[in-house]
């Protein structure tokens, strides 16, 4: 991820194998494209016309030269059915003891759960050499999970399920996109998966020991579950949030309250039970209930706080639009934030 | 009727062509050769349009060009049909569609049949009036042929109605209303298929949900149905007005003819609609 | 051709062009000649608009985090890119300008079997894009011109219905015209004018037209089943009701692939001709070819799933959709030898129109042969939905159809306009085309196979190079484009008179004056030759 490459990496077992199959796609074609082009080139030269009246003579058609060219192609072809097909037909059958990750996506986000019921946003971290298998659904629009670095793709379809499988053999971080038109932020749904070594994935599962300021650490963890996606463009700003007087909905009830800590936890836990005014209707944020320790949500709580108190150049919240520029890097973080 | 004049010096006889042989005509040509110096018909004048070499070029081409527009329609309903055969088709959808069809008004459908079938029949008379030349009759079998189609219409429209007032108009919750509750609303819980109180709130939804399935196919067929029959309607309109001022003679009543395939074919069309819709339970 | 016949000079002699003047006598024509130009000017427009819509995109694409729109005007530009491009004018393009002109042209008739058919057809077609114009500036849509369900149906603003309604009249203007066409070569045909020596450019338009009737009807029903969801809120394809998404796109694309067959069959038939005409020699295996047309016509209709091998439909039903996709394109290769073969000790002459027919075959065949990556499963997986596919279908549609549009254009120009245009700009304007396309689209292989998907209005950066190179190879292209306009314009009052046969072409066509009389042929003609009968080519008079 991040540099300028002419081939994408390759990452997954099934990666070569793709990558061999399109060799010999683009060998086939630069040899006919070469050998038409160079032809056309040749005869428009030597056969060019002399004279106005010039007038070639009757070539006959050769019924075995036309066949020849039937027959040839047709076997090149098929052999690239066959070796396609196997392929797929390969991706199709996940091995049966693959560890099962679901993969949920929706307007515009993927939400990211494994086996042991950890959950991640936008985010997919898996151990190399160890066949995972994606299980997915939509709640909204058809979307499309992609590893281009695995070669895998699968359409994610409201209701039904569909798979896909792979297996990561090179450690590092690759994007993830969603591959099929779903709407405004359709070039925003994009992720990325972490391969990592065993012992790293075990750490990483068991929760990961931070010597960070809560501040810090909230900061980290806004980025980290895209809050900072919404929270800069339409969804409600929380520069001076802490303490402010704030108008929302309950129950079909306007009143006004006060921005206390307990606010901004419920507003993450459960942000459906007061609404902003004005957002009425459009109101989107998933519930983090299960998703967050309290103590990540104290370190939410305590980043929010901080926020328009201090010229913070840097905070996303302040952005126009959501390019989301680089926190500062420190060794903790480096490799594990979204950029 | 053809203006342009053959002027011998303007152009040597057969430059229009390829070569200058202008000898006999090739194997498998045009059956209807124009003359080489002389383009205009014989004898039927006003009966030919200027680009047609002949009556029987015209009348070939109308009917080509009429079965192949048929086509398109074949293809046109062949679509709607596979969509409602793949829902069809399917276990959880088959007892759904039976049950849905159950509420749908049999005796209006038997009716229509009955029309569309005479309906046709009076269309053929009509055509065979117009070959025996009775001008008078060709007249009246295109306006009962009408009053035959209008009649469909207008049971169509009792039909929709009485649809209507059964609350069996399953569309999205909040087109008209806004909560769950009136989509229930909009297909009442008729008969022990949609009401066994046995069985989940969930099972019993989604059964609804795929007897409104059915009722979504239902009005897109039997609209678009309609809407072909008004066209048609309109068609023996034209058809009946040229009819009474004397067109029609047993040599020239393709119009009628061409019209007539149409109609046969939405009748047709109705032929399949009304098992696939109404004899479903 | 033996002796020269006097003929009156051009600005005396009556034609269809000057023959009435006033608008009436143009819109509410029935002469398939004029309604013909008509419909050249209307896609025209359409095109402008749809490239006027690329440029925006590409000038955006510049810059990976997007600085001149926001996500939703990106998504409308490339959604009325797509709609204007395809609908409005790569499925009319050849068929109702050169088809409409040249057709009774080629078989010696005086106009189509139904000329009011014909302009309702024209009408139908202005309506359609006056809709689907009328929707893009009220503020316009973002579905994409594939319009899945179920974002099309439940979840996209804007003015979808009347885009939709816009493309559902274009379909019946589409499906008359190839009514229109069927009839005419079965039943009009001039005497001694058999099916086997018909130029290739009417079996072509033979083909397409029957994809024009049995396709067409179907993408009208899948479109309005999704009016009807989104206006009457009956739909089939909400999944929350039962619905199957995955059924709109089996319906969608049953037409959209075979309609890629009606914008590439009569380019191949344009290329066809050009080719024959100046290598002055008959077609390579004329039969094989004109079989092919119909090849491609017939099994278009059964390859549609090769676009939805990703959507969960079953391997089995892949493998045959992969299978048919590699079948259909044995014809097209089929074509690409016989043209090659037919240079082949032929006298070459690199005239504008020659330049645009050979830049097709190769365009064409690399374009087509990237075809065979997205046809071949185990590759499709990775490809699918990426720039790869951009860069294939525009090297077909930009490389193929539209060189073999603008060839036609140049090549029959004399006889629409009676009017020479200036040879050494055409050429000029050729080769830029060529030059500028092949730098926009071959990088985009590149970063299709890098992964990056299609319709993204922001990307990774590290693709940002090759996208940069993509919009500078688009700005020579629009050279390319815009050069025409401005020569054939200059042409129609200061070029060479152009006589009836410049290029020496065989064909009915070529026989009559430049530009023709309102019907046609002065004298009907009949025919005693096969087709591109250059070996019995008289000698040029000085």
């Amino acid at each position: 991820m991040g540099k300028f490459q002419l081939f994408p990496d390759q990452a997954s077992a099934m990666a070569p194998q793709v990558d061999l199959l399109f060799f010999y796609l683009c060998a086939v074609t630069f040899f006919f494209t070469l050998l038409i082009g160079v032809l056309v080139v040749a005869f428009a030269i030597i056969y060019r016309r002399k004279h106005e009246d010039e007038r070639p003579a009757e070539t006959h058609t050769s019924k075995l030269l036309e066949i020849t060219w039937i027959v040839i192609p047709f076997i090149l072809t098929m052999v690239m059915f066959a070796w396609g097909a196997v392929i797929f037909v390969n991706y199709s059958t996940p091995p049966k003891n693959a560890m099962e990750i679901n993969v949920i996506g929706k307007q515009w986000m993927w939400k990211v759960q494994h086996p042991d019921s950890q959950r991640e946003i936008n985010e997919l971290h898996v151990p190399i050499n160890e066949d995972i298998r994606l299980t997915m659904t939509s709640e909204d629009v058809i979307h499309d999970f992609s590893i281009p670095a695995f070669r895998v793709k699968m359409d994610v379809v409201p209701g039904r399920y569909t798979t896909e499988w792979f297996r990561p053999t090179k450690v590092g971080q690759y994007h993830i996109f969603c591959d099929q038109y779903c709407g405004t932020e359709h070039s925003r749904m994009v992720g990325k998966v972490t391969v990592m070594t065993q012992g790293d994935y075990q750490a990483w599962l068991s929760g990961q020991v931070r010597g960070l300021t809560p501040v810090a650490a909230g900061r980290e963890l806004f980025q980290q579950y895209n809050c900072v996606k919404c929270h800069s463009q339409y969804a409600p700003t929380m520069a001076n949030l802490y303490m402010s007087k704030v108008d929302v909905w309950e129950d079909g009830k306007l009143k006004t309250v006060i921005a206390d800590e307990d606010y901004l936890r419920d507003s993450i836990v459960n942000p459906a039970h007061q609404i902003v005014d004005g957002y009425v209707g459009k109101q989107n944020m998933p519930a983090f209930k299960d998703q967050l320790s309290e103590e990540q949500i104290m370190q939410l709580v305590a980043y929010i706080k901080s926020l328009g108190q201090n010229e913070d150049k840097e905070d996303p919240v302040r952005m126009r639009n959501s390019y989301v520029p680089k926190p500062p890097a420190t060794p903790e973080m480096n490799g594990l934030l979204t950029k | 009727m053809s203006e342009e004049l053959y002027d011998s010096n303007i152009l040597t006889s057969g430059t229009g062509a390829v070569g200058d042989d202008t000898g006999p005509l090739a194997r498998g040509t045009n059956p209807h050769p124009i003359a080489v110096e002389h383009d205009h018909t014989h004898g039927h004048h006003g009966l030919v349009a200027h680009h047609f070499s002949d009556l029987a070029q015209q009348r070939e081409s109308g009917t080509l060009g009429m079965w192949i527009f048929l086509a398109t329609e074949v293809m046109f309903i062949g679509a709607i049909f596979v969509a409602y055969f793949t829902y069809r088709v399917r276990h959880e959808f088959f007892a759904a569609f039976r049950h849905g069809s159950e509420n749908l008004l049999m005796v209006i459908g038997f009716v229509n049949t009955l029309l569309l079938l005479t309906s046709s029949l009076t269309v053929v008379l009509a055509i065979r009036a117009a070959q025996l030349g009775n001008k008078k009759w060709v007249f009246r079998h295109l306006i009962l042929t009408m009053i035959l189609g209008a009649g469909f219409f207008g049971f169509k429209v009792v039909e929709y109605r009485a649809d209507y007032n059964e609350h069996l108009w399953p569309a999205w919750p909040n087109w008209t209303k806004d909560t769950p509750e009136d989509a229930k609303y909009f297909l009442p819980e008729k008969g022990p298929y949609f009401t066994d109180k046995s069985l989940s709130v969930e099972e019993l939804n989604s059964r609804l949900d795929h007897a409104r399935l059915f009722y979504r196919f239902y009005y897109s067929l039997t609209g678009l149905h309609a809407f072909h029959m008004l066209v048609g309607l309109g068609i023996f309109a034209f058809l009946a007005v040229q009819a009474h001022r004397g067109k029609y003679t047993p040599e020239s009543h393709q119009q009628v003819e061409i019209c007539g395939l149409y109609w046969h074919f939405v009748d047709i069309v109705w032929i399949f609609l009304f098992p696939l819709l109404y004899l479903v339970r | 051709m033996t002796t020269v016949p006097y003929i009156p000079s051009y600005e005396t002699r009556e034609t269809y062009l000057n023959s009435r003047y006033s608008v009436a006598s143009w819109l509410l024509t029935k002469d398939h000649k004029r309604i013909a130009i008509l419909y050249m000017l209307s896609i025209s427009f359409f095109f402008l608009l749809g490239g006027a819509a690329a440029t925006i995109m590409r000038i955006e694409l510049m810059n990976p985090h997007g600085y001149l729109m926001s996500d939703d005007v990106y998504n409308k530009m490339f959604t009325t890119h797509g709609v204007m491009m395809v609908f409005f004018f790569l499925i009319p393009s050849i068929p109702a300008t050169l088809g409409n002109f040249l057709i009774p042209l080629m078989i010696g008739a005086k106009d189509l079997a139904f000329p009011k058919v014909n302009l309702l057809s024209w009408y139908l077609y202005i309506i359609g894009g006056l809709m689907a114009f009328t929707a893009l500036v009220a503020g316009g849509i973002d579905t994409g011109w594939t319009f899945y369900t179920p974002y099309s149906t439940t979840y996209a603003n804007g003015w979808v219905t009347l885009t939709l309604t816009g493309i559902f009249l274009n379909g019946f203007s589409s499906i008359l015209t190839g009514l229109n066409f069927l009839v005419t070569i079965h039943k009009m045909r001039a005497p001694g004018l058999t099916w086997f020596r018909m130029p290739l450019f009417l079996w072509s338009m033979y083909a397409t037209s029957v994809i024009f009737i049995l396709g067409t009807p179907v993408v009208a029903i899948a479109l309005l089943l999704v009016i009807f969801e989104r206006v009457f809120g009956i739909g089939i394809f909400n999944p929350q009701l039962g619905g199957d998404p995955i059924l709109f796109q089996h319906m969608f694309w049953f037409y959209s692939h075979p309609a890629v067959y009606i914008m590439i069959l009569p380019s191949m038939g344009v290329v066809s001709e050009i080719i024959a005409c100046f290598s002055r020699k008959k077609i390579f295996g004329y039969e094989m070819v004109a079989f092919s047309s119909l090849a491609i016509a017939v099994i278009g209709f059964l390859v549609w799933g090769h676009h939805m091998f990703l959507t969960g439909q079953s391997v089995y039903s892949g493998m045959v959709f992969s299978v048919l996709s590699f079948l259909v394109g044995i014809p097209s290769a089929i074509k690409v030898f016989n043209w090659t073969a037919t240079m082949y000790k032929g006298s070459i002459d690199l005239k504008t129109p020659m330049l645009y027919a050979l830049g097709f075959i190769g365009l064409f065949t690399l374009g087509g042969l990237t075809g065979l990556f997205l046809s071949t499963m185990g590759m499709d997986i990775h490809l699918h939905d990426t720039y790869f596919i951009i860069a294939h279908f525009h090297y077909i549609m930009v490389g193929g159809a539209l060189m073999g549009y603008l060839g036609g254009i140049h090549f029959w120009w004399p006889k629409i306009t009676g009017k020479l245009y200036n040879e050494w700009w055409g050429r000029f304007a050729a080769f830029t085309l060529f030059l500028g396309f092949n730098v926009t689209f071959f990088p985009q292989f590149v970063l299709g196979y890098l992964g990056m998907p299609r319709r993204y209005h922001t990307y990774p950066e590290e693709f940002q190079l090759l996208n940069v190179l993509s919009t500078a190879g688009a700005s020579i292209m629009a050279v390319g484009y815009i050069l025409p306009l401005f020569y054939l314009t200059w042409s129609l009052k200061y070029g060479k008179s152009a006589g009836r046969n410049p290029y020496r072409a065989t064909g009915l066509e070529w026989q009559t004056e430049s530009p023709p009389i309102t019907e046609n042929f002065e004298v009907a003609p009949i025919v005693t030759h096969e087709a591109y009968d250059y070996a019995e080519m008289e000698p040029a008079h000085v």
